[in-house]
């Protein structure tokens, strides 16, 4: 599905939330995947990620970059590493270019911010799913703040309840911001789930 | 999802574990909407209910497309299809599949419920009813088009019609000239489910690195700058040739 798209962005954090996305087509290129998935952890780690892990795979907040790709399945179907910054995310990109390792690669980040990043990188987009953003009956959605941290897990398991009760004790001085965010990471499986944003939007959201 | 009651002590830790609300406190007791709930197991996975009282029991059709559709880990098995996930690779493999290819054709997934609120198939198919104009054909590997009994009209199995899932996609080829006024059906549709839907637009670039379907989602004043977008970076192997 398309998990790691449609995550809203307030203007305050815009730039600071880009998902790499790795994954073998199925009975098309899906050999050595648990090996080439450590290949490709190896070079997810040199860039100051903020998550990296996968269905079948595990979290980056409960294991080592190294023990990832000893969990790493063969049914596992992607993997994916969160970047906080423009510049780790060129970088990721200029050695996926040059290791050439086959697997298809996705960004997913506000359209400007990736294409200045694909240029450096001396890349050309294949492809693009643009997001057209949510229709419908939006009132029934949860607040915008809630919304931008609930929205970085794409299989919706991120609760805008479990985000508010976090706010809540973090008010009340059982959690920190850290704690919380951290709590918030671990029932997105994906591992696209950017826990420093939560922290910082967390922050915010208790000082509101 | 079930409370087993000799078990449960009404913590009420479970709570604010459930995207949609469907579990709340009624008197001493902890109760689970069953009409709501979607069977996504957050709940159980990761409540940590002390006492375990948690439980889901074997779910049978229609029921069954609730967790298939809802729980990532849930499968498809009222379906031909087994795999894992609510829609099809899409544009992440689209380098190498070649799903969508060429500048003149492009695919759309439209997610009901989608964040967060859930949707049943009655108002899927409202959706489904409004776009079947402009529909050229739907992904057959994806399980939301495998319910679907009259794909032409945008009809699904009768029996489907109040199940409630996280979320499901509706995933389909059309010709880009067609997306502005599938676009203008869906505003017209927008008012008449009591759902949220996300809508994507997958295309590919032209040899000049330019995307007409692009423009056209820019001509219609739909801004691209408030939710993420993903690009395939084009480094999937073998390359998709066109024949």
């Amino acid at each position: 599905m398309s998990h790691t798209l449609h995550r809203i962005k307030r203007p305050s954090g815009q730039d600071k939330d880009f998902v790499v996305l790795v994954m073998p087509a199925r009975k098309k290129n899906n050999t050595d995947v648990v090996a080439r998935y450590g290949q490709y952890i190896d070079i997810f780690k040199k860039y100051n990620p903020v998550n990296i892990g996968g269905m079948k795979i595990g979290l980056l907040i409960d294991h080592t970059a190294d023990e990832l790709k000893k969990l790493a399945e063969d049914e596992a179907p992607m993997i994916h590493a969160v970047y906080e910054t423009r510049e780790d995310l060129t970088g990721v990109l200029r050695e996926l270019k040059d290791k050439d390792l086959g697997f298809s690669v996705v960004v997913s980040g506000l359209l400007d911010d990736v294409r200045k990043s694909t240029h450096e990188a001396g890349l050309t987009p294949h492809s693009y799913h643009f997001s057209l953003g949510v229709w419908g009956n939006k009132p029934k959605l949860p607040p915008a703040p809630l919304l931008e941290i609930t929205t970085m897990c794409g299989h919706s398991m991120i609760s805008a309840g479990l985000v508010a009760k976090m706010v809540k004790d973090i008010k009340k001085g059982k959690k920190t911001a850290r704690k919380a965010a951290e709590q918030l990471t671990r029932p997105c499986m994906c591992g696209i789930f950017n826990t420093d944003k939560a922290e910082a939007l967390l922050t915010e959201l208790a000082q509101a | 999802m079930q409370i087993d009651y000799d078990k449960c002590k009404a913590c009420g830790i479970c709570i604010p574990y459930c995207p949609v609300g469907a579990i709340d406190q009624e008197g001493d007791k902890v109760v689970i909407d069953h009409d709501e709930c979607v069977e996504c197991c957050l709940c159980l996975r990761n409540a940590k209910c002390p006492t375990e009282a948690l439980y889901q029991e074997p779910l049978q059709m229609p029921r069954s497309i609730r967790k298939a559709f809802s729980d990532p880990l849930g499968k498809h098995e009222n379906t031909d299809l087994k795999h894992l996930g609510r829609g099809t690779e899409e544009v992440k493999t689209n380098d190498v599949t070649g799903l969508v290819h060429g500048t003149e054709c492009i695919a759309m997934a439209i997610e009901p419920g989608r964040p967060l609120v859930g949707a049943r198939f009655s108002d899927v198919e409202k959706i489904a009813k409004a776009i079947a104009p402009y529909v050229k054909s739907y992904d057959q590997n994806n399980p939301t088009t495998k319910l679907m009994v009259d794909q032409k009209r945008g009809l699904f199995d009768p029996r489907i019609m109040n199940e409630k899932v996280l979320s499901c996609i509706l995933e389909f080829s059309l010709e880009v000239r067609n997306l502005e006024p599938l676009l203008n059906a869906l505003r017209a549709v927008e008012g008449e489910v009591d759902t949220v839907f996300t809508v994507g637009v997958i295309a590919c670039t032209a040899e000049d690195g330019s995307c007409p379907a692009e423009d056209v989602i820019r001509g219609c004043g739909i801004p691209l700058t408030a939710t993420s977008t993903k690009t395939n970076m084009g480094l999937g192997k073998p390359r998709y040739q066109a024949s």
